[in-house]
């Protein structure tokens, strides 16, 4: 601590630091094997047993959450021919930040052939939080992805409203060294100008965008989006909102629900669609 | 980058520019707004105020005034303009959103020709925002006055889709068009000294608007 003027003020607070990697190459029976691990500090990643050909990965940030000063890198490559699913142990909590914001970064390589899906839970914004994330993945031209992220502000079911965040969040998709998809969401300042507003927020606090890219041809895509539509519309009801659309190589889902809780089952329909029935990681199901 | 050109022909090139002589269709799309007061979300002025004004700063607008003010900086690249082309392309939230910048890139660069070299502009494939500031850079106009007009184009585009939608009438579009005025120039001022690290925005409402108005029948616009 250092004295300064009468105040106290915390000196430079030893933030956490944490990155993991993992990458994943074909055996010799088909199946996806382990092909490296690193693990640094509070991010670990564990490999439950597997349930098809697939390898499931399970991301844990032990710090229990992000605060102003953490940083927090994911990597993950999937191999020629590999099936490599990725979800996190918990929903990540951003928590008040003393100071600055929290950096994420997510590096994803999928090989030719591979396919990867990138399932974690909800990240929680707190008042007053601060989160610059990106996630940035590339993809061999034959190579297939499915993606989610979840966006909620604030733990609806305590009463807990946000009333100021800083948020960056940067999608960035290349298949073949081209960039086929980006998305750049931003909340800086006072979120409750947006919590209504029919072209914002229009009274939720949950938003999930998935993206689904894959081999495949305009009437292929066009029918998996007719395929969400009819799964989806059934459920949506007061507040729920669901957006489909697929074009230029990809298919693009956006979610919103007054809460989380109310945003899962949406969320889950829409995955096991893009995923062909896959069953979600246990991390899901608990 | 050419060496500026009077404020009177600066002003006359815009005007030219974002005329409904130019082929862009602008009259065509609806940006969502269409689906929004299908929804009822949009219902009178007071609420087209709230969506227009809303989906200006927090929307693809903010986007597009980014990549106008980044492509402007790098008119005279064709590699940079690629790039952002490529950018303004995968910004596309929807099918409807992404035709809508695209074909109306290509229209504005058949018809801007008429006032360049051969191979001076970009492709046809690049975004309308990003073959405005590619354009406006080389004929050294003046960034912010561009974003201004541009923005200022969205904004009447908008009410003219809203009259045509029984919204509002000529005389509610003009009080909202006067009402927006100081949020269009302070975007263009805060747009002009942006780059690619502040793209960004909040509108899922619109978003989904924009992706359901695909499925809309009966429908009168493109988007």
């Amino acid at each position: 601590m250092t004295v300064e003027q009468g105040r106290i003020e915390p000196a430079a607070m030893q933030r956490s630091v944490g990155a993991g990697r993992i990458a994943v190459k074909a055996g010799p029976d088909g199946r996806t094997r382990l092909d490296a691990l690193h693990q640094k500090a509070n991010a670990k990643i564990r490999i439950p047993k597997a349930y098809g050909t697939a390898l499931e990965a399970v991301l844990i940030n032990t710090a229990g959450g992000l605060t102003g000063g953490d940083r927090l890198d994911w990597s993950a490559a999937a191999g020629a021919g590999t099936h490599l699913a990725i979800a996190t142990q918990a929903c990540e909590r951003i928590y008040k930040s003393a100071g600055g914001t929290a950096q994420q970064t997510t590096r994803l390589d999928v090989g030719a052939g591979a396919r990867l899906d990138w399932l974690p839970q909800e990240t929680i914004l707190f008042d007053d939080s601060g989160l610059d994330r990106s996630i940035e993945i590339d993809m061999a031209p034959d190579a297939a992805f499915v993606g989610l992220e979840t966006l909620v502000l604030g733990r609806a079911a305590m009463g807990e409203t946000v009333r100021r965040t800083h948020l960056r969040d940067r999608w960035r998709i290349r298949r073949a060294g081209q960039l086929i998809h980006a998305d750049n969401v931003r909340l800086d300042g006072d979120a409750t100008a947006l919590a209504d507003g029919p072209a914002t927020l229009a009274g939720c606090t949950a938003i999930a965008t998935l993206v689904h890219v894959a081999p495949g041809d305009d009437e292929q895509r066009a029918a998996l989006s007719e395929r969400l539509r009819a799964a989806l519309a059934p459920m949506t009801a007061g507040a729920l909102q669901v957006g489909v659309s697929a074009f230029a190589g990809k298919c693009v889902v956006r979610l919103m629900a007054p809460d989380a809780y109310r945003l899962r089952p949406l969320a889950i329909a829409a995955l096991s669609i893009l995923r062909d029935g896959a069953p979600l990681p246990a991390v899901w199901r608990s | 980058m050419a060496t500026a050109m009077t404020d009177t022909t600066a002003l006359i090139r815009l005007m030219s520019w974002l005329s409904p002589v130019f082929p862009t269709g602008g009259f065509a799309y609806s940006a969502g707004l269409e689906q929004a007061v299908a929804d009822g979300a949009v219902t009178n002025a007071a609420s087209l105020h709230g969506w227009i004004a809303t989906t200006l700063v927090h929307g693809a607008p903010w986007n597009d005034a980014v990549l106008l003010a980044e492509a402007h900086r790098a008119s005279d690249n064709l590699d940079d303009i690629a790039d952002l082309a490529e950018l303004g392309r995968a910004l596309c939230v929807s099918a409807e959103r992404r035709r809508e910048t695209v074909d109306q890139g290509a229209a504005f660069l058949d018809a801007a020709a008429h006032w360049f070299g051969p191979g001076a502009l970009p492709p046809r494939e690049t975004p309308l925002p990003v073959a405005i500031g590619a354009a406006a850079g080389l004929a050294g106009i003046d960034a912010e006055a561009a974003l201004a007009a541009f923005l200022n184009t969205l904004v009447t585009n908008q009410l003219q889709c809203a009259i045509r939608l029984s919204v509002t009438g000529q005389t509610g579009a003009a009080q909202i068009l006067a009402a927006l005025e100081p949020s269009v120039a302070d975007m263009a001022r805060r747009a002009a000294a942006a780059t690619t690290d502040d793209l960004g925005g909040s509108a899922f409402g619109a978003d989904i608007a924009s992706m359901t108005h695909e499925t809309l029948q009966p429908r009168l616009f493109l988007s």
